[in-house]
């Protein structure tokens, strides 16, 4: 049987197979924690109460099932600290996943929007609006996501330049915004920075750690591990099933792909 | 225009733009870090007017392919002008915060950006048999990390053989982090001397000179 004239169609049905089955009969393969989610856990539940968290917004709906779900255990577990939340987005699309957050994780009762976190929306200018917040928080987060303005947001009071930030844990797919802040926040100001990045980005930004910045939380799989260490598995922990056989699949193809083009080649060795 | 306006005063814009910027970053002193807030400033609001400056090209570029019929590619043209339109429109009239922009996001961008990053899913399974070959040492080499890099990730790979993950955090956090380390530093050294250049006016292609 030849693989590499192998009907296409019938990988594509073998590959949602192996997805949809651990995700209706979940095999609970045990999650390891990694040094990097630790790390950030620590750090956040250690942090002084009054705390202010930058907690960035920087990615779309691709990175949902990826990034995304560390993005929604972290803001879970910052809305559980008597720590204040002060969030943006440098992307257009990565608005209405601020949204997407707050409506899927359990906001505190006790937890007030204005008084404990607010949202700022979309702010242009990427590395330069970064440098122009570090220096002034007012100018630049004139209003915030409902047109509120930030001289009326109680929280926002004693929040006037970088200094006054204990954290920033930015979520995002691309290395454009995670520079920006290495460059105008960590280097002049040394303001740890943690990273939630899609699992395709991290070798990118492995280097970084642990000298500029704090932790590398890696895709579903380090947003999984921080899901279990807040003790609220949810969906990244019910998704590494999947991720799982579907990546095991990937492995198996290319053994089957290379063993196929080995022994092609001996034939047309053979053959001469 | 003259040489003077299209080359010469966006050159020295840039010089000094650039020259408070770095001097307000070693120098602490009022005047410079004024200036650096208020040339900030301006910057975030060129970018904002650069995205309008986008919107306004797309919309051109596709009204001429309207206009032309361009066989096989009018009619995107026609839908993208709309959706674009719909979601201009709303934006404006209420604001992005508003349920209606929300719910245009939530049940349209959503679903179809979420989909389309699925469908690597399959891409990635087709190449891993037709593609992904061990052609030298060098393609074998990077194919046995790139395997063991990704059973790192997926809990099986622990559960198969716990020497993987091991494996793996060794080639993320030594080849990996000693490479990268390098090119990163190699980068920043050409930076600054793109930076001068550019500085000093010996970089022109930002003013359309090549």
């Amino acid at each position: 049987m030849n693989f590499k004239r192998l009907d296409r169609r019938y990988l594509h049905l073998l590959l949602i197979a192996v997805t949809v089955f651990p995700l209706l009969k979940p095999m609970g393969l045990p999650i390891s924690i990694g040094v990097h989610s630790r790390t950030l856990y620590d750090y956040i539940q250690h942090l002084p109460p009054g705390s202010v968290v930058l907690n960035v917004f920087d990615w779309g709906p691709a990175q949902i099932p990826d990034a995304g779900v560390g993005a929604m255990a972290i803001t879970q577990h910052l809305l559980s600290l008597p720590v204040k939340i002060v969030a943006f987005s440098q992307e257009v699309s990565a608005v209405m996943m601020y949204e997407y957050t707050m409506s899927r994780i359990k906001i505190p009762p006790d937890k007030k929007y204005g008084t404990d976190f607010v949202y700022f929306g979309f702010i242009a200018g990427l590395e330069t609006a970064l440098a122009a917040i570090a220096k002034d928080v007012h100018a630049t987060f004139v209003k915030d996501y409902y047109g509120t303005p930030v001289e009326q947001i109680p929280m926002m009071d004693k929040i006037r330049t970088v200094k006054d930030f204990a954290l920033v844990v930015e979520t995002t797919n691309t290395g454009t915004h995670v520079d920006g802040f290495l460059r105008q926040w960590k280097s002049p100001y040394g303001t740890p920075i943690a990273i939630n990045i899609g699992a395709v980005m991290v070798p990118t930004y492995l280097p970084y750690y642990p000298g500029q910045v704090l932790a590398v939380i890696a895709g579903a799989r380090g947003g999984s591990e921080y899901e279990l260490l807040i003790k609220q598995p949810g969906p990244g922990v019910a998704s590494l099933d999947a991720v799982s056989t579907s990546h095991l699949l990937v492995i198996i193809f290319i053994a089957i792909g290379n063993i196929q083009y080995f022994i092609e080649k001996r034939k047309r060795r053979e053959e001469r | 225009m003259s040489k003077v306006i299209r080359t010469d005063i966006p050159l020295l814009i840039i010089f000094f733009s650039g020259i408070v910027l770095i001097a307000s970053y070693f120098f602490p002193i009022t005047q410079l870090s004024l200036a650096e807030k208020e040339l900030s400033r301006w910057g975030i609001i060129l970018n904002a007017w650069a995205m309008g400056l986008g919107a306004t090209s797309l919309y051109r570029w596709h009204v001429g392919e309207i206009i032309k019929k361009t066989p096989g590619r009018w009619m995107y043209s026609v839908w993208l002008i709309i959706v674009m339109s719909v979601f201009i429109v709303v934006g404006f009239v209420w604001t992005p915060s508003h349920r209606v922009f929300v719910w245009l996001g939530d049940a349209f961008y959503l679903p179809i950006e979420a989909a389309m990053n699925a469908l690597l899913a399959f891409f990635i399974l087709t190449a891993s048999h037709r593609a992904l070959r061990a052609r030298g040492w060098e393609a074998a080499i990077l194919l046995l990390a790139a395997c063991i890099l990704t059973m790192t990730n997926a809990p099986i790979g622990e559960a198969i053989w716990g020497g993987i993950p091991v494996i793996g955090k060794w080639i993320l956090d030594i080849p990996n982090t000693a490479a990268s380390r390098g090119m990163i530093i190699c980068v920043a050294v050409g930076t600054i001397a793109l930076s001068i250049r550019t500085l000093l006016g010996y970089e022109r292609t930002q003013v359309g000179v090549q």
